[in-house]
């Protein structure tokens, strides 16, 4: 599958505004919005687990832009982590945040990893 | 130290009415977020697609630490619930900026440094993560003050 110029553009804008959709729905609607792990959580790190699904398997370039840097670029969020981070009380509540979103993130990028590895994707 | 709490309080509490406005708009609030997700992602590949550094780690941290910076700027100057302010902070905060940062990238890009050099990708994610705090604090700053 080939695509390039304008339509890799448009399909990545797309796509990025797909993940964003639902980023924004899962952020609302997340019944286990507890103090760490909120709806950014858990989108953030179900991105991470996708993205080391995709990254090793056998797509071609364009295919894997649009779905890492449009789909998954635009379902996981810096910005609003930080936020929420920023908003904890507490300076170790802050520190607890961030390390469980990372180190969580990292986990699951791993087990993704692994899974198109076992999966031969 | 009391005002910066109060300040904190009242971001925390507006956070929390403006998903109760939103849960009434959610489709006119969704398709803002659509456009402006899919323009954040293109300003970011855009971003990527420059020769010679556009896929180096230094450009996804300074996406996500101007990103951090903007968003809690926003955040700040568009601080009532009323609908029109909602979804606004829709569009521009959880559309354009959120979908402009990206926190699996920075993970993606964390996993490859390790592979060359575990004390590098620690650098890379606390660099990250320190100077976007220091820059969200002050974004909250200058968007309060009109």
């Amino acid at each position: 599958m080939t695509i390039h110029g304008f339509y890799l553009y448009a399909l990545i804008a797309l796509a990025g505004g797909l993940g964003s959709v639902i980023r924004y729905l899962m952020t609302i609607f997340m019944p286990a919005n507890t103090q760490y792990l909120t709806g950014v959580f858990f989108v953030n790190i179900i991105g991470a687990f996708m993205m080391g699904i995709i990254i090793h398997t056998q797509f071609s370039t364009n295919m894997k832009l649009v779905l890492a840097s449009g789909f998954i670029g635009g379902l996981t969020t810096f910005s609003t982590m930080m936020m929420q981070g920023n908003q904890q009380e507490k300076r170790y509540q802050k520190a607890i945040y961030f390390v469980l979103q990372v180190i969580f993130g990292l986990i699951m990028f791993y087990l993704g990893v692994l899974l198109s590895h076992l999966l031969k994707l | 130290m009391i005002l910066t709490k109060s300040l904190k309080m009242l971001i925390f509490r507006k956070c929390t009415d403006m998903n109760k406005i939103a849960l009434t708009n959610i489709l006119i609030n969704s398709s803002a977020v659509f456009f402006g997700g899919a323009l954040g992602g293109l300003i970011r590949f855009s971003f990527t697609q420059i020769p010679v550094i556009g896929a180096s780690t230094i450009v996804i941290m300074v996406i996500n630490i101007l990103g951090s910076f903007s968003l809690a700027f926003f955040a700040e100057k568009y601080s009532s619930v009323s609908a029109k302010a909602v979804v606004i902070k829709s569009f521009i905060g959880t559309g354009i900026i959120g979908g402009f940062t990206t926190f699996s990238t920075m993970i993606l890009q964390t996993a490859n440094l390790a592979k060359k050099s575990f004390v590098l990708s620690l650098l890379y994610l606390f660099t990250s993560l320190v100077l976007s705090l220091l820059l969200v604090r002050a974004g909250g700053k200058m968007g309060s003050t009109k």
